[in-house]
């Protein structure tokens, strides 16, 4: 546990300087705390690519030392900004709530380290390459390229085995444990960036309110797998190029445009989400901002160039995409009639996403049509996926369509919840007596 | 009161219900019960992820410790076909033998007998129906299993 601790506190202190050369505006000191976990995790995992792609063995004073450049290369970048300075949060009667946000954060560390993380996915994808990796000193290439492992998905992004690693490098053994820490440190890290961000958007009380309603899914509860940097970053990406498009600010699109980045190195769902940013953009008219989404390109080019030029196979791409899209599309019924009761949450969640969401669409300003379009989007990607899979499709949607859900749960949430959010508050300043 | 603040109060309270409803479907109780129940589920989830073959996750860790790095673990299962049988097992290998090449008794895709896997092997770990191949002596056992290492 302690040195759980350590590696978080060492990725912090790798990220306050990435966090802070990035061009975005002033945080308070829970939200920087939460990028600057997340912003070193990034920089470990592209540390540990960098030692791999050149040879140079994985060892605590290798990453270290790589770790240790890239906060110097960042706090030069952040001097020449000058960089706003974080400010402390005031307490108040507000942040009772949180005590009970608190109290659910710590039941998710309980259920995540009680034991060794039990998904399937755990063991025979993200775990095992990370064992891999962490036995041969660097990516094990002939793992990934044997075709008996196939099923481990050798085309998939690192960073979840390369963070696994960095904790194993900096413990000096694998964490057997506490691998599932990595799963509640995602959450946490992003719930407080999420607070944050709604510090925008609304008031203390009912800012407090809506991060006790949005903590359980912030917290992935596959425990293990890829789903938590994915939900993360994906959730602080959309919402820092909202608040881009809202400020008209360049800035906060190139930081949406890193956590977006860094969504796409989780897991590829990430790479169709900035797909879907940028779709949003167009639609919300924020021509001028779409260049600044390259970065979110730019983080994932390395990866996707090396994994071809290896020859890693994209299992869903197998042959005779067209043909079972055409096929199932001219007959769609079976396939909504199967993922409308698989979704995971109860008819109530829906019910009250639906009803906010009718009411506040009248009242959507250009950044949230962003997100609206965003969150859309990116769930008839995902629905899409069972139109072209070359699997049983049955077992395909009974094993994934609740976890992939899972990935865009809080977007469709804050699609519901910001634009009534203005709503409420409007009426309510209309009913103050003059 | 006049109709727009009528409409106005409806919909401040359709909102709040929405939000509410949000809320509950989100919630999470069991990480509130968790703070009673984790150490009776503690010792239940070590076993959940290999608990279609009892007894494997010990074996697989021992052996783990008996085999150097590099070597070459021949998996030994009776479950078939590949496909949610011998893979189970086999896929769990891999992820314990770190640093180790698990060898596959079946051919994955045709769910036959690899004759070349004992050749292949420098150690082979077996579940249950352990039988000593020749050229292989018994490094370790238990009653679950064994781990048989190539004599010299």
């Amino acid at each position: 546990m302690t040195s759980c601790l350590l590696t978080a506190a060492l990725l912090i202190a790798v990220g306050i300087p990435i966090a802070f050369a990035l061009p975005a505006r002033a945080r308070r000191w829970h939200g920087l705390l939460g990028e600057a976990y997340l912003l070193g995790a990034g920089a470990a995992t592209f540390v540990l690519f960098l030692l791999s792609l050149t040879g140079i063995p994985w060892s605590r004073t290798t990453l270290v030392a790589g770790l240790f450049l890239v906060a110097l290369l960042a706090a030069l970048m952040a001097s020449r900004r000058g960089a706003p300075r974080p400010t402390m949060p005031a307490l108040s009667l507000a942040n009772i709530v949180d005590g009970f946000t608190a109290a659910l954060a710590g039941g998710h560390f309980l259920v995540a380290t009680a034991a060794p993380p039990i998904e399937s996915d755990y063991l025979l994808l993200w775990g095992v390459k990370a064992r891999m990796f962490l036995a041969a000193g660097g990516i094990d290439w002939s793992y990934l390229e044997a075709p008996l492992n196939i099923t481990a998905h050798p085309d998939y992004p690192l960073l979840l085995p390369f963070l696994y690693d960095t904790y194993a490098i900096i413990y000096g053994s694998w964490p057997e444990a506490w691998a599932g820490f990595v799963t509640f440190a995602f959450g946490l890290a992003g719930l407080l960036v999420l607070r944050n961000l709604l510090a925008d958007e609304m008031p203390k009380l009912p800012r407090a309110i809506a991060t006790l309603i949005l903590m359980p899914v912030m917290f992935s509860p596959f425990i293990g797998i890829a789903e938590a940097p994915l939900i993360t970053y994906a959730t602080i990406g959309v919402l820092y190029v909202r608040r881009g498009i809202a400020k008209a600010s360049r800035g906060e699109v190139v930081a949406g445009a890193v956590f977006l980045g860094l969504a796409a190195w989780s897991k590829n769902e990430g790479l169709a989400l900035i797909f879907a940013v940028a779709l949003g953009m167009i639609i919300a008219r924020r021509y001028g901002l779409l260049p600044a989404l390259l970065p979110a390109v730019a983080i994932n080019l390395p990866w996707l160039v090396i994994h071809r030029l290896h020859g890693l196979r994209v299992d869903l791409a197998a042959g005779g995409t067209i043909e079972r899209l055409a096929a199932r599309l001219r007959d769609p019924l079976p396939i909504v009639e199967a993922l409308i009761p698989r979704t995971g949450m109860p008819f109530i969640f829906w019910l009250g996403v639906t009803v906010a969401v009718a009411v506040g669409i009248r009242r959507m300003t250009a950044d949230n049509r962003f997100l609206a379009v965003t969150t859309a989007v990116q769930f008839l990607i995902y629905a899409g996926v069972y139109f072209m899979t070359p699997r049983e499709l049955t077992w395909h949607i009974d094993t994934s369509w609740e976890r992939v859900l899972r990935q865009i749960l809080p977007l469709i949430m804050l699609t519901a919840m910001l634009p009534t959010w203005s709503v409420i508050r409007f009426r309510a300043e209309n009913q103050r007596p003059s | 009161m006049s109709a727009s603040r009528v409409r106005s109060a409806l919909v401040a309270a359709t909102l709040t219900l929405a939000w509410a409803a949000i809320a509950i479907g989100a919630f999470e109780p069991f990480y509130l019960r968790i703070y009673a129940q984790r150490t009776a589920l503690s010792k239940q989830w070590l076993e959940l992820p290999y608990r279609r073959i009892p007894g494997l996750r010990t074996v697989l860790n021992e052996a783990n410790l008996r085999t150097p790095p590099g070597a070459r673990v021949l998996i030994a299962l009776p479950h078939r076909p590949w496909q949610s049988g011998y893979g189970y097992g086999f896929r769990r290998a891999q992820y314990v033998l770190q640093g180790k090449v698990a060898v596959p008794l079946l051919d994955r895709t045709t769910d036959m007998l690899d004759p070349s896997s004992v050749r292949r092997a420098d150690y082979i770990i077996c579940w249950r129906e352990c039988v000593t191949p020749p050229g292989f002596a018994v490094a370790w056992r238990n009653q679950d299993g064994a781990l048989l290492r190539r004599a010299e």
